[in-house]
């Protein structure tokens, strides 16, 4: 009987291995004519930001004829599974990998292996620490983290200043360097932070805290927070007690239920990302340098705040 | 896809399948392996980022994986807890102890030769593989050559009676989820290599990957069925599959539920092999 | 489920409770313990079922994501603009078809119930995706809002729900012959099924419950947040487990009662809200959470040893959650 489970195990294996070489030889055979073929990384699907990162690579690989496959790890935010994906793509032989490092340090040997094989890689997004990367594109979210944090406390003027942050999931580069950034605004301000913790980048906890800081601190004045979904989640948690018109609360990333909050005057501001521009630059980055174009190391994209302002522009 | 990808990275996987599928066959379970990995994970970059020697490193991150996995063991041979609620317990203390240690950061070293443990190749075999490789064949000589094997079996069949034998039943218990911390900590390890950091939630979601490599292999969850060849060879077959969902080109949604469909399919699979029969071993 | 190990609970309950306020005296504000009730409405809907689930011998990981699958699908029909009823009914509905594909898979294919719902959830989990397109669906009409956001004379909706629940469930495990079933099939299905009980009809059932207050709860948490997304709960499952443990469930079935499971939704929501008001790091929330299990699984079996025959006992842990 043993031998019989052997040999099935063994069937699976090779059935498998035979789909999956089918299914890669199709694919070329198909597009045979295309300008390039690269791969396309994002951290995570638990957040619209990387759908639409997906759609803004695709755009560019159809404006530029490229084919390209994108992907995601399953389990979320894991740079292993990312680094799985890079050694694929070297082995297949694409001409270059766009990933978003789910961590700056943790992808650098996926980057050093691509870079033995003569491969292009360029990370939109968020920067890696090491390798050697064609191009860095996108809004450093310190940076961005700091401009939401400084707008806020300057409109609330000079005495107005106890400060909540809601942090990312713990252990994610975005969120740490979204806090870090924050925190320098909030210093250079000499405001009062009251507390900070995590709602792990998800609207239900962002609640849950909230609700639950709400009764701790009988005077805030801002809720700085790493997403908005977390944004929007403390807002019902304020809105539920009435407080919404003493603290104002501010998000990060441009989501369109966020923009529609800032129409409403419940979200003050938050950091456009533009994730489909930044895919998008990843994907022209990476064509020009198969072209042997020399390309900036570092493209800087405006992070603009998204305030009641200039909603308008945004929603169209 | 290719067969040097399948086995670097099926090893984390495989090695954690082998372990928990000797506390399976004992009738136990240890949700811990994959906290653990993150912990070690941590652990080591931490000491190899204030300097540490390698080897001291290595040697840390598993005597703090089998500090748990002794600490697990004891409560579930001597308290008599159920090992579900007690792995349930130091899975949640020890993804908090990652975290807390850190402060919610990525660790890192300047590189050396520890890097190069997860790049190197023996014979177009992924070192990392070969290690798993040396482990599965100790277990195997464990299983079918020592004394100890047998009484794995036996206690996940009959505990009462092997105890009533004279066997010690608690000590050998503790070796069992002793054994998994280990295996966890070498799990821990080889992903701290490959991702050459240190971070605290590399790890989330393994025990679970795990379990259920073990029991589409065969393991029952009852206990004293099994072999934990088939565990390890499932665990690689797993891997393939889900990893070949993504270069097939689903996206993700569809390739979870190409997931779901790969481990219910598995798990029929080996239900209709059961029928006809299983192997002693 | 004996009554002194609900005393223990409560009683560690009522300490941290008084521990939490001595520290910090907001704790005690009414408007703050009517928010404890509230977030812990929603995960004890979700304990509710994992208890039932849990009774039988089984577990479910999959509530979570039947959560998402059901309140997305929910969404968008009410975005299309079908009638409130109709989308709760499709949510309930979708949860219930869940919970019996759970309960088919593990009497009748025999697939353990822990591979069975851990491959549902990545299912359902991916269902919701390709429903939703990775979107999330916001903004609903106040009266459906109403069921999260609610007040009746003070008291929260969820709130109300989750006790109307507790009540009916109770009178259900208490006082009928189904109740005594799930009993009886998690302390032995072999004997449940020698007397004649239909073992597979209770299993399926029990899932189908579970799958179907993942529903309600989703329902619930829609409205709370206005919004509904493919990603939300991928802790639920193992929160609900911690909370159901904590609350002295046997985790391989047989013994154990809601009341508990409330005591130990309470206990994890206290600690949760005690950190947040004290400012202690999140990090360690998992932390105490893990210590707390450890200790008061630990303090019942000295408690009961204490005064009841160990051997009994050793008998009945033999079972596991495979049978």
């Amino acid at each position: 009987m043993t031998k019989k489970i052997i040999i099935l195990f063994l069937a699976l294996l090779f059935v498998g291995a035979i789909l999956m070489a089918g299914g890669a030889k199709e694919t070329k055979v198909e597009k045979a004519a295309l300008f390039a073929k690269m791969i396309f990384i994002v951290k995570s699907m638990d957040n619209p930001f990387w759908d639409s990162m997906i759609e803004g690579a695709k755009e560019a690989a159809k404006d530029l004829n490229i084919e390209i496959d994108a992907l995601a790890p399953i389990k979320p935010y894991n740079v292993e599974e990312q680094l799985r994906f890079m050694e694929e793509g070297i082995t297949k032989g694409v001409d270059a990998i766009i990933v978003v490092p789910a961590d700056s340090r943790g992808i650098v040997p996926g980057i050093e292996k691509a870079n033995a094989a003569g491969i292009i890689v360029v990370t939109p997004n968020t920067k890696a620490a090491g390798g050697n990367v064609v191009t860095w594109d996108g809004a450093a979210n310190f940076d961005a983290g700091y401009e939401v944090a400084k707008y806020i406390l300057s409109e609330l003027g000079g005495t107005r200043k106890k400060v909540i942050y809601l942090e990312g999931t713990p252990g994610n580069q975005t969120a740490y360097d979204r806090k870090e950034g924050a925190m320098k605004a909030i210093k250079e301000a000499n405001a009062t932070l009251l507390a900070s913790q995590t709602a792990k980048f998800s609207r239900i906890e962002g609640q849950n805290v909230m609700e639950n800081l709400l009764q701790q601190f009988p005077e805030i004045d801002c809720v700085i927070t790493g997403n908005d979904e977390m944004a929007l989640g403390a807002i019902e948690a304020i809105d539920a007690t009435g407080r919404l018109d003493e603290i104002k609360v501010t998000g990060f990333d441009g989501n369109n239920d966020a923009k529609r909050a800032i129409k409403e005057g419940r979200l003050m501001v938050t950091g456009d990302q533009r994730p489909d521009a930044q895919a998008y630059w990843g994907v022209v980055a990476a064509a020009m340098a198969l072209k042997g174009m020399p390309c900036p190391k570092e493209i800087y994209l405006p992070a603009p705040l998204i305030t009641k302002h200039n909603i308008d522009q945004y929603l169209k | 896809m290719n067969l040097k990808n399948i086995l670097l990275h099926s090893s984390a996987l495989a090695i954690l399948a082998l372990g928990m599928s000797l506390v399976m066959l004992t009738n136990g379970i240890d949700l811990s392996v994959g906290s653990l990995v993150s912990l070690v994970s941590i652990v080591t970059a931490g000491l190899l980022g204030s300097k540490f020697g390698v080897l001291f490193a290595i040697f840390s991150g598993i005597l703090t994986a089998s500090f748990f996995g002794i600490f697990s063991g004891i409560i579930i041979s001597r308290i008599k807890l159920p090992p579900f609620i007690v792995t349930l317990g130091t899975m949640v203390i020890t993804a908090s102890l990652a975290l807390v240690l850190c402060g919610g950061e990525t660790l890192y070293w300047e590189k050396n030769w520890f890097n190069t443990i997860a790049l190197k190749y023996f014979f177009g075999v992924p070192i990392l593989f070969c290690i798993v490789s040396i482990f599965f064949i100790l277990i195997m000589l464990l299983i079918h050559y020592t004394s100890f094997g047998s009484y794995i079996y036996g206690i996940g069949s009959n505990e009462e009676a092997l105890r009533l034998c004279g066997v010690k039943v608690k000590l050998y218990k503790t070796l069992v989820y002793l054994l998994s911390g280990c295996f966890a900590s070498v799990a821990g390890i080889m992903l701290t290599s490959r991702i050459a950091s240190g971070n605290p939630i590399i790890g989330m979601g393994y025990e679970f990957e795990a379990i259920a490599a073990a029991a589409i292999g065969g393991i029952s969850f009852i206990g004293g069925k099994g072999n934990p060849a088939f565990a390890f060879l499932s665990a690689v077959t797993i891997t393939m599959l889900t990893n070949g969902l993504g270069l097939m080109g689903f996206t993700t949604p569809w390739q979870y539920c190409g997931i779901g469909a790969i481990l219910v399919f598995g798990m029929f699979l080996n239900r209709i092999l059961a029928k006809v029969s299983l192997p002693e071993r | 489920m004996r009554r002194n190990d609900i005393l223990l609970r409560f009683a560690l309950l009522i300490i941290l409770a008084i521990l939490i306020f001595l520290v910090n005296p907001n704790f005690g504000k009414p408007a703050n313990l009517i928010n404890i009730l509230r977030q812990g409405a929603l995960l004890y809907i979700l304990a509710i079922g994992m208890t039932i689930v849990i009774l039988t011998g089984g577990i479910d990981l999959s509530n979570g994501a039947v959560l998402a699958l059901s309140s997305c699908v929910a969404a968008i029909a009410m975005e299309r603009g079908l009638p409130i009823m109709v989308g709760i009914i499709i949510s309930l509905a979708i949860g219930m078809i869940c919970g019996f594909v759970n309960g088919v898979l593990v009497t009748q294919v025999k697939i353990p119930p822990f591979i069975t719902t851990f491959a549902m959830m990545y299912f359902a989990r991916g269902l919701a995706y390709i429903f939703s397109h990775g979107r999330i669906i916001y903004g609903f009409e106040k009266s459906f809002r109403f069921i999260g956001t609610g007040n009746i004379f003070g008291i929260p909706m969820p709130v109300i729900f989750s006790l109307l629940l507790l009540f009916i469930f109770y009178i259900v495990l208490e006082y009928t012959s189904f109740g005594v079933n799930i009993y009886a099939v998690g302390s032995n299905s072999e004997s449940s099924r020698l007397v004649g009980i239909n073992v597979k009809k209770v299993r399926i059932i029990a899932y189908l419950l579970s799958g179907f207050l993942s529903a309600f709860a989703g329902l619930i948490y829609t409205a709370r947040l206005n919004a509904a997304e493919p990603v939300v709960g991928a802790s639920f499952p193992l929160d609900a487990i911690a909370a159901v443990i904590i609350g002295g469930t046997s985790i391989v079935g047989g013994e154990g009662n809601l009341f508990g499971s409330a005591i130990g939704v309470l206990i994890c929501t206290v600690i949760i809200n005690g950190m947040n008001l004290m400012g202690i790091s999140s990090l360690w929330q998992q932390f105490v959470i893990g210590s707390i299990i450890l200790i008061i699984i630990t303090t019942q079996t000295y408690t009961k040893s204490a005064k009841i025959n160990i051997p009994i006992l050793r008998s009945r842990k033999i079972e596991s959650f495979e049978k």
